[in-house]
């Protein structure tokens, strides 16, 4: 027999044969959920997700979580292809600046009737929530955990340059001149953030944020960062480094990665971050557990922290188990749910409540962060907070390094940011 | 006496400035090895202390232990070598056909598809990959290594081609006639008498092809986003953005990576280089 | 040297597998790409067609401009030293000396490494305080303080070249060395007796004798450098402040991290045009000089 028939007699039989198999899930009862998000290729929020979900599943037996992981860097590009694809997850996990970009693609659920249903809305802060809403005003996302940023800063190394640990620094002043004392012997007092990526940017707000000047205008059509407060902040900030010389030189090469390093070696005394800082530098350095402290950021003209690093959830347009994804939601941001989330993952649970249970109240890192978890808020909210984000890491890098004085290079990123927003 | 000897002398110092430069150049080649030896068999607080070791204080060997821990290595290693293998098969495979039909056969447009198939290398990749993107989400194919192997088509193939085509021009075309006249088919005389005369032409654009796969980069970043299919280039530069970035165990992961490469390279120099050139140039 | 009439046919067969899977990967994307070039997108899902919008941005934009001058100090700085650099060790190992199987697999070595490592193999080297680039000078005596080479917007650019360099001279001092040992030596000889001097039998003999090759060479790699992606992506992601940001890497961010697949694909268009020009000659050139080669 000539071998193309016999290729296509044996194609047809497979054909066949795979029609005739019994299919799947026939005699299935579980129903799966699909859960995405870049926390379980990380210790310890990963294994407390996934904590969570064996909890979940015990009371709930017909449901089945599956977890799906993604790289934080590229978690939008890679849901955005699977969304297209029509394979996305039921759940989705993401943070304030990502979130009206995945709104207005429609790859979200409204959710606003079912949270006001269940009463979810009592149980966040407004400054989560707010982050999570469309142009109405709806909620698509249930904020899972928190985390606005503080000083964090090396308690030994304090008391080794003769400054007291109780005692952190309250006004910008007395940061550079707690920095300057911090700074001999290799040693410098404060890592700054200066890579121009999305952690450095992150980390910028605060200053800005503290001197009441603004990113965007009100309506979020133009913007505001070609303002005196704007730079003055910037160049107080700049000036840690490139006139004070209280930052280590590799700044503008630094961001999350190179600073956690630093504080764990002992080489920086003090950073900008959140709650997850001690977990991520105890993990490097373990000998470094119990020196390190949090306060608020020094306040300057306004009271407010840096908001923005909510984790939230989502339950996607295409999701065929949406009744099990709600009770998936509502379970893992529980009060009861909170608490295991503090005690494992380090991180603060979004639900109030769980904040005032006993364990954590107690807590001494609770209460130094509690006073920044009612002013935390995110600076702006835009479709194309990427690109925004992008022209003011550029800015950044352009002042810490001098390429162009600071004045010229606020209403270069000014002009661009307008550019941006226009088209 | 003397001119001979003037002779031998200028010759001495030509082979001294040689040898000196040689050196210098080896210098050059071998101080970024050399970093990266020292950095991976240093513990993560003297990989970054200072002032720096130029040799470990304490050579040790745990960052080759701890890197296996952090990342699934083993599985990069095997991503690599599945699409760099199937790029291979698939290119060899269709490259051979094509180089032996542009080399043995005139029909009309000949040329013209030739010179497309090595002009196509003026497409940037980066191009393609904002269709690939596109369309490998909607074939379900996104994140997968069938992607990997269908893009990198785009790239190895027109080369390859083009090299088997001018190592099929090396043979006589005698050898053909030889066949034919003995009543075997177009084909048959392809797989049966040419085929295994271009052997080390064939085997030189294979090592080529696969060296090309093995050591691609942006395709494998943008198609695929989990673990599992990362190759060992996008597994590193994932490690590279970590948010902790230890150095000793990201130059110990450098030098695992550039072995597979060394090793096929020293085992194949030989077929490499020649088929290669000799592809190249005619 | 080519068969005769009777079984033309056979050869389109033989191309026909390989032309289909290059129209499939390579063809219809250009053209998918060219025709989204025209698309202007909003925000949300809007699409509109056509529209020259998308080009208007590239001609305007001061990024877009940034990158185009990057890219060409980048390829033009890279090819003339991958030039020197490979010119230099082919004419070196193309000497009669012992050792030099071993003296150009060593030199062949950069190139085997695939690029991520070489990229943070060249990161770590660069790094401040921590690498070994700044003691290794200040311990020559050529700096004064530890620089953050590639933070700093002025030697960014020149240290990805270096590190190029590094990576790309050994594969173009291969070709030119196999060009080298082609020449034939009976043409050294003469030369020779005629008196000529090392120089000049290098600018006589050697140059005309791998003239071809050397354009080869040349074509190739700027064609390679102009479309490069790896390297400058891992080391430093465009930055500094946009210093090192060429148009791959630019395409990069405005399509997958600005999701703006319009301008994304006119940028790409554009770039693709630019790479054509260079392109044309090496096409002519190849497939001519192989003709030549073919009929003598």
């Amino acid at each position: 027999m000539r071998w193309w028939r016999r290729l296509t007699i044996a194609a047809a039989a497979a054909l066949l044969a795979g029609g005739a198999a019994p299919g799947p899930g026939l005699a299935q009862q579980a129903i799966q959920l699909r859960f995405m998000s870049w926390y379980f290729g990380e210790d310890p929020a990963g294994p407390t997700l996934k904590a969570l979900f064996a909890e979940f599943e015990k009371r709930n037996p017909t449901i089945k979580v599956v977890a799906e992981t993604v790289t934080s860097a590229e978690r939008v590009p890679k849901f955005t292809a699977a969304m297209e694809a029509g394979r996305g997850p039921d759940l989705y996990m993401d943070t304030p600046p990502n979130a009206p970009n995945l709104i207005a693609r429609g790859y979200c659920l409204d959710l606003e009737s079912r949270m006001k249903a269940d009463d979810l809305l009592a149980r966040f802060t407004k400054g989560d929530l707010d982050s999570f809403t469309d142009a109405k005003g709806d909620h698509y996302f249930v904020p899972y955990s928190t985390g606005p940023m503080g000083l964090i800063y090396n308690a030994k190394a304090f008391q080794d340059a003769g400054l007291d640990p109780n005692k952190p620094p309250k006004t910008w002043e007395e940061l550079l001149e707690y920095a300057k004392k911090l700074t001999r012997d290799g040693k410098y007092g404060i890592g700054l953030f200066g890579k121009g990526d999305n952690s450095s940017v992150w980390r910028l707000w605060y200053w800005w944020m503290s001197n009441g000047a603004e990113v965007l205008t009100a309506d979020g059509k133009k913007s505001a960062i070609n303002s005196p407060a704007f730079i003055e902040a910037i160049d107080f900030w700049a000036d840690l480094y490139r006139k004070h010389k209280v930052a280590p030189p590799s700044v503008p090469a630094n961001s999350f990665g190179e600073n956690n390093q630093l504080l764990a070696q002992g080489v920086v005394a003090m950073v900008e971050s959140g709650v997850w800082q001690f977990g991520v530098t105890e993990k490097i350095n373990p000998a470094i557990k119990g020196q390190l402290r949090a306060a608020p950021m020094p306040k300057r003209k306004v009271d407010v922290a840096v908001g923005g690093g909510t984790d939230a959830l989502c339950i996607t347009a295409g999701s065929k188990n949406v009744d099990a994804a709600w009770q998936l939601v509502k379970f893992l941001s529980s009060a009861e749910a909170g608490v295991t989330v503090w005690k494992m993952h380090g991180k603060f649970p979004a639900n109030v409540q769980s904040m005032q249970s006993p364990e954590l109240k107690s807590d001494p890192l609770v209460q130094a962060f509690e006073p920044m978890i009612t002013v935390a808020r995110t600076p702006f909210k835009s479709v194309k907070y990427v690109e925004v984000t992008n022209a003011l890491g550029t800015m950044m890098q352009e002042v810490l390094t001098g390429a162009k004085p600071t004045p010229a290079a606020v209403k270069a990123a000014s002009d661009r940011i307008d550019a941006i927003l226009r088209d | 006496m003397p001119r001979r000897r003037g002779r031998r002398g200028r010759r001495v110092a030509w082979l001294a400035l040689v040898y000196a430069l040689l050196a210098v150049v080896n210098l050059f080649v071998l101080f970024p090895f050399y970093s990266m030896l020292v950095t991976s068999l240093k513990d993560s607080a003297s990989a970054i202390s200072l002032p720096i070791q130029w040799w470990p204080r304490a050579p040790t060997v745990e960052a080759y232990v701890s890197m296996w821990a952090g990342r699934p290595y083993g599985r990069y290693f095997l991503n690599s070598l599945l699409v760099a293998s199937g790029t291979t098969v698939v290119s060899i495979a269709l490259a051979a056909l094509a180089g032996y039909g542009f080399s043995r056969y005139r029909f009309p447009g000949a040329t013209g598809l030739l010179m497309g198939m090595v002009g196509t290398q003026m497409v940037p990749g980066i191009l393609l990959l904002i269709t690939y993107f596109k369309v490998v989400s909607v074939l379900e194919l996104y994140n997968t290594l069938t992607a990997l192997v269908l893009a990198y088509t785009s790239f190895v193939l027109p080369f390859a081609t083009w090299i088997m085509k001018g190592y099929f021009d090396t043979i006589p075309l005698e050898l053909d006639e030889a066949a034919t006249i003995d009543g075997c088919s177009p084909l048959a005389t392809f797989w049966r008498v040419t085929l295994p005369v271009a052997f080390p032409g064939i085997t030189a654009t294979s090592l080529y092809a696969f060296l090309l796969a093995w050591n691609e980069f942006m395709f494998a970043y943008v198609l695929t986003d989990s673990n599992e299919k990362y190759t060992i280039s996008v597994g590193i530069a994932h490690l590279f953005g970590e948010y902790s970035v230890a150095w000793n165990e990201l130059m110990a992961a450098g030098m695992v990576a550039a072995i597979p490469p060394i090793v096929l390279y020293m085992f194949t120099s030989r077929f490499l280089v020649s088929g290669l050139t000799a592809g190249a140039l005619k | 040297m080519r068969a005769g009439g009777r079984r033309t046919s056979a050869g389109l067969w033989f191309v026909l597998p390989a032309t289909l899977v290059l129209l499939a990967v390579l063809v219809v994307p250009v053209l998918d790409v060219f025709y989204e070039s025209f698309v202007l997108t909003g925000p949300g899902r809007q699409r509109m067609f056509p529209s020259l919008r998308n080009y208007e941005f590239v001609v305007a934009d001061e990024v877009v401009a940034l990158a185009a001058r990057n890219t060409v100090t980048f390829t033009a700085s890279s090819v003339m030293g991958h030039l020197a650099l490979g010119m230099a060790i082919a004419l070196l190992l193309s000497q009669r000396i012992r050792g030099r199987a071993l003296f150009r697999n060593l030199a062949l070595l950069p190139w085997m490494l695939p690029p991520a490592v070489v990229a943070t193999g060249w990161a770590w080297l660069y790094h401040s305080p921590f690498g070994m680039v700044n003691p290794l000078l200040a311990g020559l005596g050529l700096i004064g303080a530890p620089k953050a080479w590639l933070a700093s917007p002025e030697t960014a650019m020149g240290a990805v070249v270096v590190a190029n360099l590094w990576r790309g001279f050994p594969f173009i001092s291969l070709i030119l060395l196999a060009g080298l040992q082609s020449v034939p030596g009976v043409l050294y000889e003469s030369a020779g007796v005629d008196g000529a001097t090392a120089f000049q039998r290098f600018l006589h003999v050697t140059l005309p004798g791998i003239k071809r090759v050397l354009l080869i060479a040349t074509t190739l790699d700027l064609i390679n450098t102009v479309k490069y992606f790896d390297l400058i992506w891992v080391m430093t992601g465009g930055g500094p402040a946009n210093r090192t940001e060429v148009f791959a890497t630019l395409i990069y961010r405005v399509a997958f991290q600005f999701f703006r697949s319009g301008r994304a694909a006119a940028l790409a268009v554009v770039m693709f045009v630019a790479v054509g020009v260079f392109t044309f000659f090496y096409v002519r050139l190849t497939v001519r000089t192989a003709g030549e080669t073919a009929t003598a």
